[in-house]
């Protein structure tokens, strides 16, 4: 497998690379910017269709087509639906990063959404409401408000989950909507139903969700069967967390959704599952009879799979977690069910060789152990591996049984190194638990082939730990000293040695004290070691017999500590969830919201960082290129502008002004990145102002009005009444502000600096205007 | 619910991409590709990476991903993302890289239909079909002929690749749709041999599959074998048909099968799976595999199989494959077909230490037979060499066959007032699940 392995990650090619192609790209999507405005005027619709299909085709594969937003709101005034419908993805997708453009559009999605037809009236608000950013709101609420309530239910259903859109961009605006939710619950279409519920969860998250009364829960129950698969999955799931008043209503509803068991949808089967498990989980007996009753639709699940080994695994996983709290018995007949198959992928053989491991018990232990002895010869060597823990755990759990188990990993010396190196661990855990087998154990741990590190520990600690019974300890632990090893193995080695010295002190003695020497000796021991070291050393020199005595009173352990810690943590772990699939507690793999909301801020700022890279870097030179930009334009009018892919945005953008929306919000750069851009770019604009008002003329008020605007202090400092502060800011490209209020002469100084210079004019005056705005300047 | 919903090529390439909510970042694709190549062997259907949850199948060698920042139900999003595949499959006739390259504007209108921010809605082929504007595109015919057909030799186990399929490999969408309704009862065995030819374990796995392309989706009965019983009590014996469990689709009405062996559907568009079932209980298997292993000297082994078919010899497997893995210090091996060998053809694949036998139509009653000669190299012995031979495992294929003689009595469509009589088509499919003798 390894050498495959490796040949995969080379197949993915590194970031670096993929930048090289940008520039290109970005030619690119100039190219079909022509194109699309040249088709507008097209009468052909397959023609105009294939052009837009290109547009969507671009997007597909990551590439920022976010240019041509103007000529495909023009081209959204189409009857044509195979375009609307392409045209819509696309507007939705860039909206956000064209929210003043994105108006344009919206006049059409209003329109449709007035439609005769409640197809299109449907897919236009579901659109309308994917417009992601903030200006939309006060088109989108009337639209939905009356969606609502609309004759077909494909427009209400929509109509929903924009209310969860809406939810998301500006809660504000949904006052009172839970209530009509609640109502929509009543709804004759079961669409409609499963997304109030959906919307009313999201919508009340900080609540805990929808509220479940026994009215209602009777209510959908009544009417489970109208419901698709995920809609009785997500009202089984709900039904969950709902406490039946009394036992006769338990039963009642167990008796109702017992034969829901029979459905071949895992996703129904295990919902009802946790439904049962949920309401019997204070009722001991009740409880176990549930999973006797559940146990052969899982295994049905389990073993027939449709194709879909990956519904498999996870059935698998829910098997492994009920036999893992202590029902392991309810499985161990259908012992056969969780063999490995020959061309089963590795994630499958490893949960099942958990599963195995976890039912295994005396009356199918011995084709158990034949079965996993075939496996530890399996090519794959995490199959091998993981059959050797089996074997190991079986051992563990099994005490009366581990005599067989040791004997057969024994025959397994002679293999591989590798089948060596784990068997050597799972022997040292079952010598903790259990020191009998020491003496079936005694020929593996005297053969040479251990060869990885993690076994090399367990075999030293074996060493010290039997030193008395194995003749050859003494001189397999001094093969360890002095050769370049971890740490943790020479804290091992040391503690080791002494033990051995202790029962075995004449050979011992030499050997120990070339340890301490080769230890204490090396000046770049870890100094916890060389402690440790020096320590025994003295203690040693001083009183034998007392260190003698404080290792012999050891205590016998017979509670395994991570056994314990793993039930423990496994009892919380919520049935038909992700805790259930990677062993963890929820709060180690989810984080709320705003963790991801920063992430892609950050994504959005390594972006526009990228962009400006490329752009310096495709600048043409100005020497090498001599040849004025604009003429190159206006005259010969080339449509391909390979090299300087900014060239049209330029001459179209800087007649627009800019408003709060164009600026990214929490922005942030390092300071060494501002001062490396303020001394490299140009100058750009700059005005000089009258100060008009003294009162905000100070730092914090002015770092306060700035990021109101989205623009972030970066430095200030105040000298003979000068005032100087420095601000960024980033829209399409970033734009850096040096703010300097001078009260002595009653002045506001502004300079403002970007990369393109339009920019730094249209800032200039967006700063300039709310300046005004606040009376800072007139 | 999800987040995100992507396809990606084996390669990684991004063939669709949607975003329902905006609110993971953009470049989860990667980070998704990146993750399922650290994994050996495939990677683990449901993880997470930086809290960000990955669900994903793979279907026809694509990624089908889905993500989330919730804390998902397992089974539902993955029976989703499964669902979606099928519409796919219902819509564009077959599953591949090309396929879906080319219906991507199809694909993003499927997606849109079922998913709005990222919960499911419409799900069913005949609920999105009416809303759907674009055609599908038919790849080349001679590259359906491939992609469909790969060569019979790879084992993988649940790839229907099945003779005639080819009739159920369109599109929903299709306009001049024939009135018709394929029925196939599938079974994969499974079977582990030891090396006396014992069977440690056996099992079957069987399903009734409908490919429907019936107008108007009426009401259908099926009716099976009168003695089919379900449930099996310890140690019981009995001449009819045992299931061990079984469970059903959402349009099946299971509620008569007691009282009189019938199935009442109603059948959606497109292709389902009408019922599943287990069988454990022994069975005579189709195919018998005898190995005999010789130490010809210290550095060389001779392997003779025997291969004997055992059912009716009115009933033609389709093809039998053999794979034999060698000894990894093997020098080289020559496998010798008998004289009289006829539509066979053995290979030794020296990269992979691997023999393989492959065998074209195989009639009932036949056996065949394979001698290796293998030559180690000088590091390793025969007596230790030999344990490294197998398992032995099988692959095979026996149309108009199956072992639990569970059997469609009838298939009645249930409308009245039409006149056309849909075609019904009835096919029994065995098929090796994981067939293996070991040595």
């Amino acid at each position: 497998m390894r050498p495959h392995y490796a040949s995969s990650i080379a197949s993915i090619p590194p970031p670096k690379q993929q930048q090289y192609f940008e520039g290109n790209r970005k030619g690119e999507v100039n190219e079909l910017k022509i194109l699309v405005k040249n088709t507008l005027s097209e009468k052909d619709d397959k023609k105009k269709r294939e052009v837009v299909k290109k547009v969507i085709a671009y997007m597909t594969l990551g590439i920022d087509v976010s240019k041509i937003f103007p000529e495909m709101c023009m081209a959204s005034y189409t009857n044509d639906m195979v375009q609307k419908k392409m045209i819509y993805l696309y507007l939705t997708t860039y909206a956000e990063q064209n929210k003043d453009l994105a108006f344009m559009a919206i006049s059409t999605f209003q329109k449709d959404c007035k439609h005769s037809d409640p197809k299109i009236r449907g897919f236009a608000l579901r659109n309308l409401c994917s417009l992601r950013f903030s200006g939309a709101i006060e088109y989108l609420m009337p639209a939905i408000r009356e969606s609502l309530s609309d004759i077909d239910p494909y427009v209400r259903k929509t109509a929903i989950m924009g209310c969860v859109k809406v939810y998301y961009m500006q809660p504000e605006f949904l006052s009172n909507i839970e209530e009509q939710l609640y109502k929509m619950i009543s709804d004759n279409d079961p669409l409609v139903i499963i997304n109030a519920i959906h919307a009313l969860n999201e919508i009340l998250a900080a609540e805990g969700g929808m509220a479940l009364s026994k009215k209602l829960v009777d209510y959908l129950l009544g009417r489970l069967k109208e419901f698709n698969e995920w809609g009785q999955a997500t009202i089984l799931d709900e039904l969950s967390k709902y406490q039946p008043k009394d036992d006769k209503e338990m039963f009642n509803i167990m008796n109702l959704l017992e034969e829901r068991l029979k459905h071949s949808c895992s996703a129904i089967v295990l919902a009802v599952i946790k439904v049962f498990m949920n309401f019997t989980k204070n009722k001991p007996q009740v409880y176990e009879q549930v999973i006797t009753r559940v146990k052969a639709p899982l295994v049905t699940l389990a073993s027939i799979s449709e194709g879909n080994l990956e519904i498999m695994y996870t059935i698998l996983c829910h098997i492994k977690f009920i036999a893992s709290k202590g029902y392991n018995q309810v499985f161990s007949q259908d012992y056969k069910c969780f063999y490995c198959r020959v061309d089963e992928p590795t994630y499958i053989k490893l949960i099942k060789l958990e599963i195995l491991a976890l039912i295994a018990c005396d009356f199918n232990l011995g084709d158990m152990l034949n079965e996993l002895g075939e496996y530890v010869t399996d090519v794959d060597q995490e199959i091998s591996k993981k059959s050797i823990q089996a074997l190991g755990a079986i051992a563990l759990r099994l005490p009366d049984l581990a005599n067989a188990i040791v004997k057969q990993l024994s025959s397994f010396i002679t293999l591989q190194d590798y089948i060596t190196n784990e068997v050597i661990i799972v022997f040292k855990d079952i010598l903790r638990k259990d020191p009998k087998h020491i003496k079936d154990c005694l020929e593996i741990i005297q053969s040479d082939s251990v060869t990885d590190q993690n076994s090399k520990i367990a075999l030293i600690y074996i060493l010290g730990q039997f030193g008395s019974q194995i003749p050859l300890a003494p001189y397999i632990l001094q093969t360890f000293i002095g050769v370049a090893e971890s740490v943790e193995l020479k804290h091992t080695l040391l503690t080791s040695c002494l033990k051995v010295f202790f029962c075995r002190a004449p050979e011992m003695q030499e050997i120990l004290g070339q340890l301490f020497y080769s230890i204490m000796n090396n000046e770049n021991e870890d100094i916890d070691l060389k402690d440790r070291a020096a320590f025994y050393y003295r203690a040693l020199q001083n009183n034998p017999n007392e260190i003698k005595k404080l290792w012999q009173n050891g205590i016998k352990v017979d509670k395994f500590l991570e056994e314990q810690n793993i039930n423990k943590e496994a009892l919380l772990f919520e049935f038909n969830s992700l805790s259930v699939i990677y062993e963890k507690s929820v709060n180690k793999f989810i984080k709320p919201a705003e963790y991801f909301n920063n992430l892609r801020n950050k994504e959005l700022q390594d972006q526009i960082q990228e962009q400006q890279q490329s752009t310096t870097a495709e600048k043409p030179d100005p020497v090498q290129d001599g040849f004025d930009i604009e003429h190159d334009i206006t005259v010969s009018n080339v449509p391909i502008v390979q090299n300087q892919p900014n060239l049209l945005e330029i001459s179209e953008q800087p007649k627009q002004k800019l408003i709060i929306d164009n600026f990214v919000l929490d922005y942030r750069i390092e300071v060494e990145y501002f001062e490396s851009m303020w001394t490299s770019l140009n100058n750009g604009a700059s005005i000089t102002r009258t100060l008009a008002r003294n009162d905000i003329a100070n730092e914090n008020a002015m770092e306060q009005l700035f990021n109101r605007y989205r623009l972030y202090n970066i430095a200030a400092g105040e000298e003979d009444n000068v005032l100087q502060m420095y601000f960024y800011g980033a829209h399409k490209c970033q734009v850096f502000f040096e703010f300097e209020i001078n009260r002595n002469l009653n002045t506001v100084l502004l300079n403002t600096k970007s990369e393109l210079e339009d920019y730094a004019y249209l800032a200039q005056k967006y700063v300039e205007d709310f300046l005004k705005q606040s009376n800072l300047i007139v | 619910m999800f987040s995100q919903i992507f396809i990606l090529s084996p390669r990684g390439d991004t063939i669709i991409n949607r975003d329902f909510r905006s609110d993971l970042p953009k470049s989860t694709p990667e980070t998704f590709f990146r993750q399922a190549k650290t994994y050996s062997g495939d990677a683990n259907p449901l993880f997470a990476v930086d809290c960000i949850q990955f669900a994903h199948i793979k279907r026809g060698g694509l990624y089908i991903v889905g993500t989330s920042r919730f804390n998902l139900q397992p089974a539902m999003s993955l029976e989703l993302l499964d669902r979606l595949a099928k519409e796919i499959k219902d819509f564009c006739g077959v599953i591949n890289e090309e396929v879906l390259r080319k219906n991507f504007i199809l694909i993003y209108e499927i997606l849109d239909e079922s998913f709005d921010f990222g919960y499911p809605q419409l799900m069913a082929t005949e609920q999105i079909k009416p809303l759907i504007v674009n055609d599908p595109i038919q790849p080349q015919p001679d590259s359906v002929m491939n992609s469909l057909r790969p060569k019979i030799q790879t084992f993988n186990i649940f790839v229907p690749n099945t003779i005639g399929s080819q009739a159920v490999q369109r599109s929903v969408l299709n306009k001049n749709q024939a009135n018709e309704i394929f029925v196939d009862i599938y079974e994969k065995l499974n079977v582990l041999f030891n090396s006396s030819a014992y069977v440690i374990n056996q099992s079957i796995e069987g399903c009734i599959q409908m490919t429907s392309f019936l107008q108007g989706n009426p009401p259908l009965k099926l009716a099976l074998n009168e003695d089919l019983q379900i449930g099996r009590q310890q140690g019981q014996y009995s001449a009819g048909v045992i299931l061990d469990d079984c469970n059903f689709h959402e349009c099946v009405n299971a509620n008569e099968l007691d009282m009189n062996k019938t199935l009442r559907i109603q059948p959606p568009d497109g292709q389902f799976v009408v019922m599943n079932y287990r069988i454990s209980g022994d069975y005579a298997a189709p195919f018998r595999l005898f190995p005999i292993i010789e130490e010809i000297s210290s550095s060389k082994i001779e392997v003779t199989i025997k291969l004997k078919a055992c059912f009716d010899a009115k009933i033609l497997a389709s093809y039998a494959n053999v794979r034999i893995p060698i000894p990894k210090q093997t020098a080289n091996a020559y496998p010798e077909l008998l004289k009289n060998a006829q539509q066979e053809t053995a290979e030794y694949d020296s990269n992979k230490k691997i023999v393989e036998w492959q065998i074209k139509k195989l009639q009932g009653g036949q056996e065949r037979s394979l001698k290796i000669k293998l030559t180690l190299q000088a590091t390793q012995t025969a007596h230790t060499a030999r344990k490294e031979i197998g398992p032995i495992a099988m692959n095979f294929e026996i149309p108009m066959f199956n072992v639990s003689r569970l059997q469609i009595k009838y298939l009645r469509i249930e409308e009245r007032g039409n006149t056309t009589n849909p075609h019904r088509w009835v096919r029994y499919i065995t098929q090796s699940s994981s067939y293996v003798c070991r040595i």
